[in-house]
């Protein structure tokens, strides 16, 4: 489904990416996991076609297209999803607004009809309420005044929207105490298919015991360093990266 | 033939016109008008090194012969008959009611030359009372169309006894032509009343539009006014509020839509008189290309206004590098126990949530326009009456459709 080679991206004229390699099939979750500098987030934009992310060499291939050559909404349009760790307040703009605008983008990108508004109200409301969201918040503008953990569940409520072929999360955890994690775990479960994939960057481990992943990277230093199974995540726990990169 | 910019030739067409405005031939409004024009005489026509017009060129009082021209504005009122509300034109209540008016009437805002200008030559207008106790639940609309080339001074006085309610809707739109409207607008609230006033000025593409606005707000007194600006080729909005009484509230909102060959300028100065009052100001401003605008708020804080609280914020949205916005908080205090915050920002469309709306699919055109009518409707949520919200939004959003390069 995503093949990356040798991917180089830098970041204001810094390259913080330096050759990385992934390949991530249909069915499949995929973690990566790394300290703090090693080009998670990076990877994350990249992928999803932030402005100031400059590939300056190798290739993504995503579904048999170059997702390079996508602008992000089209990128988004394919079927990607990029889970953001920092959610971004916009004010002004309802939750559900937000939600409608960006379903009827998507659907328009695929040929589909803009989805009437009682479907839509319907669609959104079940996957509020399976995430345990409060039904007001989607009145309210897209995360002003959200805590922390309302914000990371606002973005499963997008991804639950939006059924992503390929979802990249960047530490959608991070922050979360551990209900909000188990619900968070388990909108990504309910997305598990063999048509989609998904890609965890996380910090830690404690996500990966509710979303159990088909395989573990060490990123470091701008590069895959190691790959393993899920059993990785628990030795890099235990040992750090320095010891097991 | 005298020019505009000799203030012979005001003062001759106040001559050949004072026989004809509401009051003549009354010794009381007579000498009001005598006064104000020789005030205007004194001050002469604004120029830009006046603080206040530094960011409005005064041009168009040169370019356009005004001192001449005829009075063009039209004004359509719409109120229901409710109990409480009297309204009268300015002609009616200045012959029946002198005593009432004549306090109004002769109050000033000492130092603005076109303020003296249309006091003396106000030649139309209406006096809106609401008696004491009485809450008027449907609005009134003012609405102002100016026609050709034409100068109207247009002088409306609002008056609310204790504890009543007014919510006031003035529109100003108007034909192709260099018309000059010079509105003004005297209020008084009086204890525990309460004015809602909400402008729209939509006025023609050649336009110039110069209003000035005086309230006074007794003790519980509270005032919001909501001034959205769209039209005219110069425009400006002098609000001059002075807070009286303990517990008087203002709240001062406004937004300009702006774009080339447009100069909107907003003006305001809060009085802070008495102690325990507070005001609340929010301006915003969308520019395109080309546009021009300007905020300047001053506030001040009297020695015995202690636990004054004052906000200020200015924020702007400019949609092309060519437009220009100009924001001028300033603050005088003289109590010591207060407090005052100020903000100003000036920016173009947040970057962060653009690609945010981008990666859940939003088209780049469409995302922007979704960050342009955000800005705008975060706004609006300072509109208490609905119906007017909603009108607004709908006129904002013609607005941005008729934008190109969004």
């Amino acid at each position: 489904m995503l093949k990356i080679e040798n991917l180089h991206v830098a970041v204001g004229g810094k390259e913080i990416l330096k050759g990385l390699d992934l390949e991530i099939e249909a069915g499949s979750v995929h973690a990566i996991m790394g300290p703090n500098g090693a080009g998670k987030s990076t990877l994350s934009y990249a992928l999803a076609g932030r402005d100031s992310y400059e590939v300056t060499a190798g290739s993504v291939t995503y579904l048999g297209k170059d997702l390079l050559e996508l602008d992000p909404h089209e990128r988004a349009g394919e079927g990607l999803f990029l889970g953001f760790q920092y959610p971004v307040e916009i004010p002004g703009v309802s939750t559900m607004n937000f939600l409608r605008t960006s379903l009827n983008a998507v659907r328009r990108y695929r040929g589909l009809e803009d989805m009437d508004a009682v479907t839509f109200l319907r669609l959104v409301k079940e996957k509020a309420a399976a995430l345990d969201m409060n039904p007001d918040m989607l009145k309210r503008a897209v995360n002003v005044g959200f805590s922390g953990g309302e914000k990371k569940r606002n973005e499963m409520v997008q991804m639950a929207v939006l059924e992503p072929t390929l979802a990249v999360l960047d530490e959608t955890d991070s922050g979360l105490d551990i209900d909000a994690l188990k619900v968070v775990a388990d909108g990504i479960n309910a997305l598990r298919s063999p048509e989609r994939a998904a890609l965890l960057i996380t910090h830690y481990q404690r996500l990966l015991d509710y979303v159990v992943p088909d395989f573990v990277h060490v990123l470091f230093d701008g590069k895959i360093v190691k790959s393993g199974g899920k059993e990785l995540a628990l030795e890099l726990e235990e040992k750090g990266y320095a010891a097991v990169a | 033939m005298a020019k505009s910019t000799d203030i012979k030739a005001y003062m001759d067409a106040f001559e050949s016109a004072r026989g004809t405005l509401p009051g003549a031939g009354q010794a009381w409004a007579e000498d009001i008008r005598d006064e104000a024009m020789q005030a205007f005489a004194d001050l002469g026509l604004p120029t830009q090194r006046l603080e206040d017009w530094k960011y409005t060129s005064p041009n168009f009082l040169k370019d356009v012969d005004y001192a001449t021209l005829s009075s063009g504005a039209d004004i359509m009122l719409e109120a229901e008959k409710q109990p409480g509300l009297h309204i009268l034109s300015l002609k009616e209540a200045v012959a029946h009611q002198p005593d009432r008016i004549q306090t109004l009437f002769e109050q000033k805002i000492e130092g603005d030359a076109l303020f003296h200008l249309n006091r003396a030559m106000a030649s139309d207008g209406l006096v809106i009372r609401v008696e004491k106790g009485c809450r008027i639940e449907k609005p009134v609309t003012i609405r102002h169309s100016a026609t050709g080339q034409t100068a109207s001074h247009i002088h409306h006085l609002i008056l609310l006894e204790e504890r009543s309610a007014l919510t006031v809707i003035e529109e100003f739109t108007g034909e192709t032509g260099t018309n000059w409207t010079n509105p003004a607008v005297m209020v008084e609230i009086a204890e525990g009343a309460t004015l809602q006033h909400y402008k729209h000025q939509n006025a023609g593409p050649d336009a110039v539009h110069t209003a000035q606005t005086a309230v006074r707000i007794a003790a519980k007194g509270r005032y919001d006014r909501f001034a959205y600006f769209t039209g005219a080729a110069t425009a400006r909005d002098d609000v001059r509020v002075t807070l009286e009484g303990k517990d008087a509230y203002l709240s001062l909102k406004g937004l300009s839509l702006c774009k080339k060959g447009q100069s909107h300028d907003l003006i305001t100065c809060t009085d802070h008189a008495v102690a325990d009052t507070a005001s609340d100001q929010a301006f915003r401003g969308v520019l395109g290309a080309g546009a021009k605008a300007a905020f300047q708020g001053k506030v001040i804080v009297r020695q015995d206004a202690q636990k004054t609280d004052a906000n200020q914020s200015f924020k702007n949205l400019l949609l092309d590098r060519s437009a220009e916005v100009n924001t001028k908080p300033e603050l005088e205090i003289y109590a010591d126990d207060v407090k005052c915050a100020h903000g100003a920002t000036v920016g173009e469309l947040d970057k962060h949530a653009l690609f945010y709306l981008k990666s859940r699919g939003i088209a780049p055109d469409e995302a922007r326009a979704l960050l342009i009518e955000a800005f705008i409707t975060d706004q609006f949520e300072a509109i208490m009456n609905k119906s007017v919200r909603d009108n607004f939004m709908a006129h904002a959003k013609a607005w941005m459709a008729g934008r190109v390069n969004l």
